[in-house]
């Protein structure tokens, strides 16, 4: 079951999720990974969007999930993009060097132009 | 004497990385990962051992390299495994539950193992209950169905090996119910 103000919606093999929620836990971060993994294996998504909009603090925890995750989604040839991160979210993101390994838009309709 | 900042040695197809310096920096270790990332391309080997055992203190911008490293591995079929973490490096990992994704190993030849082992060992989600290969979307199936033959093949060779077992065995029993001479 996602997590309270966690939403999914999928369009064709688009997903796009919606945390909002200022504080993301490991546990959050988990049920939302679960609820994506099954959207590959069952509803033939491929590619996802990370709506982070309302994220203050991301878990540092919440990176190993989410890698995990994208070796799932590259596995199918997909992509993970995150969108309207805070500074603290880019931060962790940046000071990790991650950004290079998850795409990093400013809104939701670049993210989906770049699939 | 400036010390060499890394060295890279193989044993078959895994590479052995071993940063020298106590202070690991993201720039130090972005060089070794491009090295490993052309001798990966290169076809030299498909997996890497990252053996930390000199590293005191890990840049939190080495864990981006170290990624990069394990998404171009696994593009080869291989993986990347981390040995002999200090306590610092291991905390870095274990926050960041990166250690589920990697491994962290006491020693480097289990690392070495592991990742042998991990190359014959099927994909974690075929493991799991759920759908069957009927299931499965179409975007994972070409990948699948390459080693879904393995299974197949084994059952032959098995039951190829049970028929010329039961042979001699068939010819004795024949002997021993036949009439007394």
């Amino acid at each position: 079951m996602l997590p309270e103000g966690f939403e999914v919606e999928q369009a064709g093999q688009l997903v796009t999720a919606y945390l909002r929620a200022t504080e993301v836990a490991h546990i959050d971060m988990q049920e939302l990974m679960q609820e994506c993994a099954e959207k590959i294996r069952y509803n033939n998504a491929q590619n996802f969007i990370f709506d982070l909009e309302q994220v203050e603090f991301l878990a540092s925890a919440c990176i190993g999930s989410l890698v995990e995750f994208l070796q799932e989604v590259e596995h199918c040839r997909g992509q993970i993009a995150l969108v309207n991160c805070q500074d603290n979210v880019t931060f962790l993101f940046k000071v990790t060097r991650l950004d290079n390994v998850f795409h990093m838009f400013d809104d939701l309709e670049e993210a989906i132009e770049s699939f | 004497m400036n010390q060499q900042a890394y060295q890279i040695d193989r044993d078959r197809r895994v590479l052995v990385a071993r940063p020298n310096r106590a202070q690991c920096m993201g720039a130090d270790l972005a060089s070794l990962v491009v090295e490993l990332c052309q001798r990966i391309d290169q076809g030299d080997a498909d997996s890497v051992v990252i053996e930390l055992s000199n590293v005191q203190h890990m840049d939190s911008c080495c864990l981006g390299r170290i990624i990069v490293l394990h998404q171009h591995a696994r593009a080869a079929g291989g993986s990347v495994a981390l040995a002999q973490c200090q306590p610092n490096v291991e905390f870095l990992f274990k926050m960041t539950k990166l250690d589920k994704v990697l491994g962290l190993y006491d020693s480097t030849e289990n690392a070495i193992a592991e990742l042998r082992d991990r190359r014959t060992r099927p994909k974690p989600h075929q493991n799991r209950t759920g759908p069957t290969d009927s299931d499965t979307p179409r975007n994972l199936q070409p990948a699948r169905q390459t080693r879904g033959y393995a299974p197949m093949i084994a059952a032959l060779l098995r039951a190829h090996k049970r028929i010329h077992a039961s042979r001699p065995v068939a010819q004795e029993q024949t002997l021993h119910h036949g009439p007394p001479s």
